[in-house]
């Protein structure tokens, strides 16, 4: 019985390791060859070859290997599982450790932003071959692999609004841009349908959300609004309050209008961008 | 022997204070109005050439006119007509009359809120800068070779990085679109600096009137070219506004300030109600008074 469960656990902690060893592969060989900024598309062969094989080959290498070691860690040289206290100790001190470094790899929880012309995840997910054309047609270099989340989504494209580090300046604005149809171009299984560019311009793929706690005009009172400077759409409806120093306007997200382009989080000035863009579930068009 | 009665200490008082009066040119212009020209006209070529003609007859461009650096507005991903973005047919002009004047280089260094490969072509200002064999620099894209710079007489903004081709040009002209401005009440010649910096954010988060101010204590542009042949009335500085007026007119000055303060007639405001404006008044950058300034109007 004991064994039993020791076993299982073995099991389980193979194939949680496995899935975030190929997590972190494929973000090194990502950054090599697929995503990484300035390198073009190297070979549209070697692309699938770096996101499917090297993923599954990983998996199933992690797999065997640490169930063999876990085999070999209960067994006493006489090839049968003979665990006795300690070992379950053991077994149970380093895989506890180890469990509780897996939800690093497996950031699963968040849902995808879809490039425009996309519906929802799970008709994306089916209809988009991962040929990656959308990644290299976006000026921006807003398109990315995705790498986490549900089986069925994994290395689909999606939208990655995320930050260059600390310090660095992207070269590019972080930005769905209103005029821009690029990636509805090129999608070759219409997993990315056509949009013209006022089609384009009229397309929600996320809606963006003020955070309180970091905004400026929300949680010190003082004039700001440079989110509603940049948006393209007059999509910020304005608080207006009375302060000491006359009228305050503080932003506000009219859903109607949003189109989640990302233009307010990549313009606030706040010193943690004080916006945030979320998903929709279903992308449509939007009437204002 | 004459007995004067001065004394060593007041001759040396008195030839101080002679010469640094003689100094300064401050003292010269001190009876003289700042001049501000504004033309009237339908035809967008027609009030450029103007322009020129009132240049050439002030003084021109300057005794070095190698390197000319121009400063537009292309900030946005919008089309001439909507008015966020300085007009290219006024830009295309402007550089063709100063190729004229003996300018041997033009760059147009600029800064855009959306990106360049959306807000330069949009603008129109790409297609002017090509046909003119002109470079349009993208300041986002080659934010590497921005410059330190120091602001001595700032109070705000001590410091700030400058793109280059600003700080090595022979003569600097600003033509900016007048409009009006959520942050700034209105946006015209002072605002327009902002395009030339790296880190507008800090310009944000520190009292912005103040910051602009304190930019313009830096850079002294040799003319400013306010384009107002339409003005944005609200939803700036991007638009589309829902009021748009159309003056056709141009303002042009060789002291920035002076030009703004006579700019802000179109928003409905005092000078002083436009709080950089207002900073700039105290802090001597130009007259904010319209009566300390001599307004000469043209119509072409």
């Amino acid at each position: 019985m004991n064994r039993k469960i020791l076993f299982l656990f073995f099991i389980v902690i193979s194939a949680l390791l496995g899935y975030g060893a190929y997590d972190a592969i494929t973000q090194i060989t990502g950054s090599w060859n697929i995503s990484g900024p300035g390198n073009e598309l190297l070979d549209q062969d070697q692309s699938y070859w770096n996101s499917g094989a090297l993923a599954l080959f990983t998996v199933i290498a992690c797999f065997i290997s640490f169930c063999a070691l876990g085999i070999y860690l209960l067994s006493k040289g006489d090839n049968k599982l003979n665990a006795n206290r300690r070992d379950a100790l053991s077994g149970i001190l380093i895989g506890l450790p180890l469990a509780a470094l897996l939800p690093r790899f497996l950031r699963s929880g968040k849902k995808p932003i879809l490039p425009p012309g996309a519906t929802n995840p799970e008709e994306f997910a089916e209809l988009c071959n991962r040929c990656y054309q959308c990644v290299h047609a976006c000026p921006n270099k807003i398109i990315k692999i995705r790498k986490t989340g549900k089986l069925t989504e994994l290395f689909m494209a999606q939208i990655d609004y995320s930050r260059p580090p600390d310090g660095q300046q992207a070269e590019f604005t972080i930005v769905c841009e209103e005029g821009c149809n690029e990636c509805s171009k090129v999608c070759p299984t219409g997993a990315i349908s056509q949009l013209t560019k006022e089609q384009k311009a009229k397309r929600q793929i996320g809606k963006a959300v003020v955070l309180h706690d970091k905004c400026i005009a929300w949680s010190k009172n003082e004039y700001c609004l440079v989110c509603d400077e940049y948006c393209p759409y007059n999509a910020f409806d304005i608080d207006k309050i009375q302060t000491g120093n006359g009228e305050l306007g503080r932003p506000v997200v009219s859903a109607e209008r949003c189109r989640g382009c990302n233009a307010c989080v990549d313009a606030c000035v706040a010193k943690e961008r004080a916006l945030l863009v979320i998903p929709v579930d279903n992308q449509r068009q939007l009437k204002a | 022997m004459v007995n004067s009665n001065i004394n060593r200490r007041d001759f040396i008082k008195l030839s101080l204070l002679t010469a640094a009066t003689a100094a300064s040119p401050l003292s010269l212009a001190a009876d003289e109005k700042t001049k501000v020209w504004v033309i009237k006209g339908s035809d967008n070529r027609k009030l450029m050439q103007e322009a020129l003609k009132i240049i050439k007859a002030n003084g021109g461009l300057g005794r070095k006119t190698d390197k000319l650096a121009l400063k537009v507005n292309a900030a946005w991903a919008r089309t001439p007509e909507q008015g966020a973005n300085t007009d290219p047919i006024l830009v295309d002009e402007f550089i063709k009359g100063a190729k004229a004047m003996g300018v041997k280089s033009i760059t147009m260094p600029e800064h855009p809120c959306r990106a360049a490969n959306q807000s330069f072509p949009q603008s129109g200002l790409q297609e002017v800068a090509d046909k003119n064999g002109v470079a349009m620099i993208d300041l986002k894209s080659r934010y590497r070779d921005y410059r330190e710079i120091s602001i001595p007489g700032g109070k705000n903004l001590k410091n700030a990085k400058l793109a280059g081709e600003y700080i090595d040009a022979d003569i600097i002209v600003n033509i900016p679109v007048a409009k009006h401005h959520s942050g700034g009440q209105m946006s015209a010649a002072m605002k327009n600096w902002m395009g030339v910096i790296k880190d507008r954010g800090f310009w944000h988060s520190n009292n912005l009137h103040q910051c602009i101010a304190d930019f313009c204590t830096y850079i002294k542009p040799d003319w400013t070219i306010i384009d107002a042949t339409r003005c944005m009335l609200d939803s700036g500085p991007q638009g589309p506004a829902k009021k748009l007026i159309h003056p056709q007119e141009l303002i042009i000055s060789k002291n920035q300030v002076a030009a703004d303060a006579v700019a802000s007639k179109f928003f409905k405001k005092k000078p002083t109600d436009i709080g950089y404006l207002k900073i700039a008044g105290e802090m001597n950058l130009g007259p904010v008074d319209l009566s300390e300034i001599e307004i000469i109007n043209k119509n072409v």
